[in-house]
């Protein structure tokens, strides 16, 4: 089936992401940081969300206590493992400190290092996320019933890594106008608010007002985060999770152009002045 | 031929402020941009197996030079030609032929051992286990690093990681390397060391190379040819030994005389340029250097007589010195 060409290149690209294992290993607690980060926003956003429930009984847009506490326990763990964050190598390593002249001359593509270099931390932080998932379950008496088809369950696998390059890519392209802008953290802040919002990390994307739930499924930012959680939480049918799939897949495309046009304009304009 | 580089321009675009508030103010509204000139009209060629010096001040254009021809920048104008490849289009093959070490940059994984970051290199060089085993060896044996390649990178010296970086830069046996400032920052013993490296690697594996450095030493003891660059201008392009007949205007008489003589009466023969008691040391005209020593140990009683050329590093520094004036 695999040619032994082919077969050589996957163990290869197998020792160059357990290199980059062992990277993530010589520094584990930066992880850790980050899901407490996301753990204690999460329940922050519960803790109010529970209030509501509490106060007006019943179910709220389709959700149930018992749903919505499972949502954001899963909202712990999506970030974790599917919300990239290249932009922080990207934009201070290889642009301000000048490293990316080293990557640049690398015969390896500089997408693909960068992807080599993140997805060791997002199964790390996953990791850690599944197990804080498990502990909150336990603790708050909230299982998640998982009835899923055969189906659906494939459906999800093949979503989970297209929201996965969905967020890297498009953090990619933010991270690559460092090229052209001397500081992009305002941009920075200002994407992370609407991933905040439109990813459905205050709320499920459902319950946002009207015109900000059709802007949600509109833009990419549920695609990389609401829609994995509600799919592994089983709310959505098998029909739901293709179209689902066909909305990431042109995003991914769309997103990936985007960054190769962006990405072969910035290194024209690329000077590595100073270094 | 390796290298080929014709009429090569290089500008960048940069963004001036006057200084002070309103200053900040108009470049909020009005941004203004001149063309840094960086490379002009740059045209050499170089051969296999050649060592060859890249030589001049500070923002010479030497730097940008290097990276027009590894790839990393974009020319304005002008070819480049490396192994048959145009550079900036960074094709793998040509990546694999190629290296540049850039003194003051760190390519090694901080927190890890060297031979973590060797071992990345060799899987994205995709060089064999057998050809990474024989390199490995010999590239740790030339450089003497057997016993630090396993200790975490943050926790060597500047001369040892610099060592590791060559190393690293070197797994995949490049055909070409560009050196630029490898020795800055190293103590004398390191600068030998790595100088008898490089040239070691010249000889072995008939790389070609182009070394970039401040120190005359480094283009002494390594470079037959040397390129002189300054305002992005080549100046001189041929031998180290072929500059001092073309700019070495004088010559040195190092005298130590049986007795103190006065300094008035040596000042009509030359420059004096050191006194230190008996010893003296006077800059003359080349042309005139032989009717003045003659003179000398005619009038004088003489305990030691020497007629030195002027030291390369002076050389050149009047050369850029007086292309400056």
């Amino acid at each position: 089936m695999f040619s032994q060409t082919r077969i050589n290149n996957l163990m290869r690209l197998l020792r160059i992401f357990l290199l980059h294992f062992q990277y993530l290993l010589s520094h584990p607690s930066r992880s850790f940081v980050f899901i407490y980060t996301y753990t204690f926003l999460s329940l922050l956003y519960l803790a109010f969300i529970r209030g509501v429930f509490l106060q007006n009984g019943g179910d709220l847009g389709g959700w149930t206590l018992s749903s919505v506490s499972s949502y954001y326990f899963l909202i712990i763990v999506a970030p974790a493992l599917l919300m990239t964050h290249p932009e922080h190598p990207v934009l201070r390593d290889d642009i301000e400190n000048g490293e990316l002249s080293g990557r640049l001359l690398k015969p390896f593509s500089y997408y693909w290092q960068r992807f080599f270099h993140e997805l060791p931390y997002r199964l790390f932080q996953g990791l850690i996320a599944t197990i804080i998932f498990i502990v909150l379950s336990v603790l708050f008496n909230n299982y998640i019933e998982f009835r899923l088809s055969v189906l659906q369950v494939m459906l999800i696998v093949i979503m989970l890594p297209l929201a996965y390059m969905l967020s890297f890519t498009f953090k990619m392209i933010l991270a690559i106008t460092g090229l052209w802008t001397t500081d992009i953290r305002g941009a920075r802040e200002l994407v992370e608010i609407l991933i905040i919002i439109f990813a459905g990390f205050i709320v499920p994307v459902n319950l946002l007002p009207g015109i900000l739930e059709n802007l949600a499924y509109f833009l990419p930012f549920a695609y990389m985060i609401y829609f994995p959680v509600v799919a592994v939480q089983g709310q959505l049918s098998v029909n739901a999770l293709m179209s689902v799939i066909s909305v990431q897949i042109l995003w991914l495309s769309i997103l990936y152009l985007l960054f190769r046009k962006v990405w072969k304009k910035g290194l024209m304009r690329f000077t590595d002045l100073g270094h | 031929m390796i290298i080929k580089v014709d009429h090569l321009t290089k500008y960048y675009k940069i963004h001036q402020k006057e200084p002070g508030f309103m200053g900040s103010l108009r470049s909020l509204v009005n941004r203004k941009y001149y063309d840094a000139r960086a490379v002009e009209d740059v045209s050499f060629t170089i051969d296999e197996g050649e060592l060859v010096g890249f030589i001049g001040p500070n923002g010479a254009g030497k730097t940008t030079t290097l990276k027009c021809l590894s790839g990393l920048l974009y020319p304005t104008s002008g070819n480049v030609e490396v192994l048959g490849f145009n550079p900036f289009e960074r094709k793998h093959d040509f990546l694999k032929k190629i290296s540049l070490v850039m003194g003051q940059k760190n390519q090694l994984w901080w927190d890890l051992p060297a031979m973590d970051s060797f071992l990345l290199n060799k899987e994205i060089y995709e060089v064999s286990d057998s050809s990474y085993k024989k390199t490995i060896g010999e590239l740790i044996d030339l450089l003497d690093v057997k016993d630090i390649v396993n200790v975490q990178v943050r926790k060597l010296s500047l001369g040892q990681r610099m060592k590791c970086e060559l190393i690293a830069a070197l797994i995949h046996e490049p055909k070409v390397l560009f050196l630029d400032e490898p020795t800055i920052g190293l103590d004398v013993v390191m600068q030998q060391n790595l100088r008898d490296f490089v040239k070691e690697y010249n000889k072995k594996f008939d790389a070609t190379i182009i070394l970039t450095s401040h120190y005359m030493r480094d283009v002494e003891q390594l470079c037959k040819r040397i390129i002189m660059i300054d305002h992005g201008k080549v100046l001189y392009d041929g031998n180290l030994s072929e500059i001092v007949k073309k700019y070495a205007t004088h010559k040195e008489l190092r005298i130590v005389f049986q007795k103190p003589i006065e300094k008035r009466e040596l000042a009509r023969l030359g420059k004096i340029t050191e006194m230190n008691g008996t010893r003296v040391v006077i800059s003359v005209e080349r042309t005139k250097s032989n009717h003045v020593a003659a003179e000398i140990l005619k009038k004088y009683d003489i305990e030691d007589f020497n007629i030195e050329e002027a030291g390369i590093e002076e050389i050149i520094r009047d050369v850029f010195s007086n292309k400056n004036k």
